[in-house]
């Protein structure tokens, strides 16, 4: 406190910490507001002291997610006592407890996927009593989760097996796990992307580098190919079909679309030392790509500039953001390597922030069905309208999560890993199923989960099972 | 409400001789706003604080059968938390050096949320008994007769200890205003596409 004020404000200084604090009696209150009527400083001091404890009230005080918090601890809290009290044999809920536990117990034994050694490239065929309609070993995992892998069209699912030399795409029959078709070359690269005629990925040229590939969705015979090499550095990003007959990826500092149909260029839009560019999402009339300096929105039929955002970030991250779009919002995921993961959402016309959040931790994969589902650490749900906390789910692991038909699929654990459904509004299990291992590709369609585990199998298992 | 006139060291041996779901649900709308309060005031994060007292209130239901009805619950339970809380830190802790050994380049602070940061910096500066203090008064919205017991001191010293904390709490930032405003300045090479 300032010594040379006049001995009446230091008395009104001290009256105001008690008034903040809510000590004053009748007496001293008037004694202060006299003096406040009279002294601009004070009167400065009082509004600032004011402004401090409202801020401490806001930071450290209630937040609008803290009710969710609370039942979801109240529902916790009773699943705990139930599960006690069924250990103990205590005589209340020990039905319940026990009929729980059962079920718990009855997929673990029955649903459990064995993990199998041969090396076979057939598919084998499954049942309820194995957790599995169908599995096909030696099919390669997925080297990121910021793609849908496998990826499923119509009836038919693309894959990458394992060869000899390298990996070649696969097709099957969703239903059954049958071959359609294997490509007679290797292809290189992660990425994979269909339309209703095309499967479209990348190959090793002739001369180093690679070549977009697009083949016949019906037999996989090589529709045209197109040498990635076109202005500047392109490397084999992830590729994204756009509405119109086209397709992008970014690769280095550049956007590139083609023609689908042909794979005559459409545009190219450099973005110079923008740094690593994430996969791009579109929205129909627009492409958003982020790096660590800010988000850009592209109109899908030119590469035309529409919006641009900066962020206050580096261009220098080792892991681009994650740009995540349902056509009401963009979602970008900054912070992928730090122990602080941060999400912003922006309206997809304008780029306006509509609201940013720390979720303390790298954000793995993000998923949006309305609100916000991110893998941080935990499985954390937000309010795609406010990004208020709605709950969080305590599951070990990265591996991508989906939603589908109101509810929330991902995989828990690694080695001995399960395959768990969440209650997309609550957060609560709905079941789980123990599998050989954890899982580097999820997609849910029809009623089937398509898993790319890390055990080298390509599984389906129908969702209802367990349901 | 059913429980209003029963005291928590009542709620809790009912839980724990019953059962009783309604006695555990009082005792966590009592206690639940003064816990986030604490525990977003020690961790200094409001994802990992909710995380942590989630975990307290779960060991709570899990060990009520140490709890000792001869005793009074809040001191128990307030040890609950600051274990759980400690471990968390921990928790946090190891994450983040494991991430520094892996990561390039430390991202940078996020533009917004700036005022949390802010008062998280100046709380951080203060002693844990003053923030404990602000905690409970300014965001829980506790009375001095329960601060005083939170403290185990009087309820007369526990207004003067919040009177002291607040003015150090103001001290410390008038000192942190005195302080020349951090420039945050775009890089000069920011990309703009054609």
């Amino acid at each position: 406190m300032d010594d040379n004020l006049p001995l009446h404000c230091v008395r009104c200084r001290e009256l105001i910490d008690r008034h903040l604090l809510g000590l004053l009696d009748a007496e001293e209150a008037d004694a202060m507001r006299q003096h406040l009527v009279q002294c601009e400083s004070c009167r400065r001091e009082a509004q600032a002291g004011a402004d401090l404890v409202a801020a401490v009230g806001r930071t450290l005080g209630p937040q609008p997610g803290d009710a969710a918090l609370l039942a979801r601890v109240a529902v916790q809290a009773e699943q705990e006592a139930c599960a006690g009290n069924a250990q103990s044999g205590r005589p209340r809920l020990v039905l319940a407890a026990a009929a729980a536990a059962a079920v718990v117990l009855g997929v673990g034994v029955v649903l459990c996927l064995p993990v199998s050694s041969s090396d076979h490239r057939g598919v084998e065929s499954g049942g309820p009593e194995t957790g599995y309609s169908w599995r096909i070993p030696g099919v390669r995992s997925c080297c990121t989760a910021d793609v849908a892998y496998p990826v499923v069209c119509g009836r038919t699912l693309l894959a990458f097996q394992g060869v000899a030399t390298g990996k070649r795409l696969i097709a099957v029959d969703g239903a059954t796990g049958g071959l359609l078709w294997r490509t007679e070359f290797d292809v290189t690269g992660c990425s994979l992307a269909a339309d209703l005629a095309h499967a479209f990925t990348w190959r090793p040229a002739a001369g180093g580098g690679q070549n977009l590939v697009a083949l016949d969705l019906a037999n996989g015979q090589i529709v045209w190919e197109r040498a990635a090499r076109d202005r500047g550095d392109t490397a084999a990003g992830a590729i994204l079909v756009l509405a119109g007959n086209a397709l992008c990826w970014t690769a280095a500092n550049q956007v590139v679309a083609v023609d689908a149909g042909q794979g005559t260029p459409l545009w190219s839009v450099k973005l110079d030392r923008a740094g690593m560019l994430s996969v791009p999402a579109a929205d129909g009339a627009a492409v958003f790509v982020a790096s660590g300096l800010g988000l850009w929105a592209l109109a899908s039929d030119s590469g035309h500039v529409l919006w641009q955002v900066p962020y206050a970030g580096s261009r220098l991250q080792p892991i681009p953001p994650a740009v995540y779009c349902d056509g009401q919002k963009v979602v970008v995921a900054t912070g992928r390597f730090t122990a602080r993961g941060f999400l912003r959402c922006h309206d997809p016309r304008t780029g306006q922030l509509r609201w940013g959040r720390d979720v303390a931790a790298p954000v793995h994969s993000l998923t949006l069905a309305g609100d916000v589902y991110v893998r941080c650490g935990k499985i954390r749900a937000f309010s795609g309208a406010t990004g208020d906390p709605l709950w969080s789910a305590a599951l070990d692991g990265c591996s991508p999560v989906v939603a589908w038909q109101q509810r929330l699929y991902t995989t828990e654990g690694q080695g001995h890993a399960s395959l768990v459904a969440l209650d997309i509004r609550t957060g609560t299990r709905v079941w789980q199923r123990h599998l050989a291992d954890s899982c580097s590709g999820l997609v849910v369609a029809r009623r089937m989960g398509y898993l790319a585990s890390r055990d080298g199998s390509l599984y389906a298992l129908d969702t209802r099972w367990s349901g | 409400m059913q429980f209003v006139d029963t005291n928590d060291e009542q709620l809790m041996v009912r839980f724990r001789m019953s059962f009783d779901q309604e006695a555990i649900r009082t005792l966590l709308l009592r206690y639940h706003r003064s816990a986030l309060a604490l525990a977003r005031c020690w961790l200094g994060n409001t994802a990992v604080a909710e995380d942590a007292v989630q975990e307290a209130f779960i060991r709570l239901v899990r060990e009520r059968d140490r709890y000792d009805a001869s005793r009074p619950f809040a001191p128990w339970f307030w040890r609950i938390l600051r274990n759980t809380v400690l471990d968390t830190a921990r928790g946090v802790q190891r994450y983040e050096q494991r991430l520094r050994v892996l990561a390039l380049e430390q991202d940078t602070a996020p533009a917004l949320a700036t005022e949390q940061e802010e008062l998280h910096d100046l709380l951080a500066i203060l002693d844990a008994e003053d923030r404990e203090i602000l905690a409970l008064r300014f965001a829980a919205g506790l009375p001095f007769a329960e601060i005083a017991a939170r403290l185990g001191c009087s309820e007369e010293a526990a207004k003067k200890k919040g009177q002291r904390a607040l003015a150090r709490l103001r001290a410390v930032r008038q000192r942190r205003v005195a302080l020349p405003a951090p420039v945050v300045v775009l890089p000069s090479d920011a990309p703009v596409p054609d």
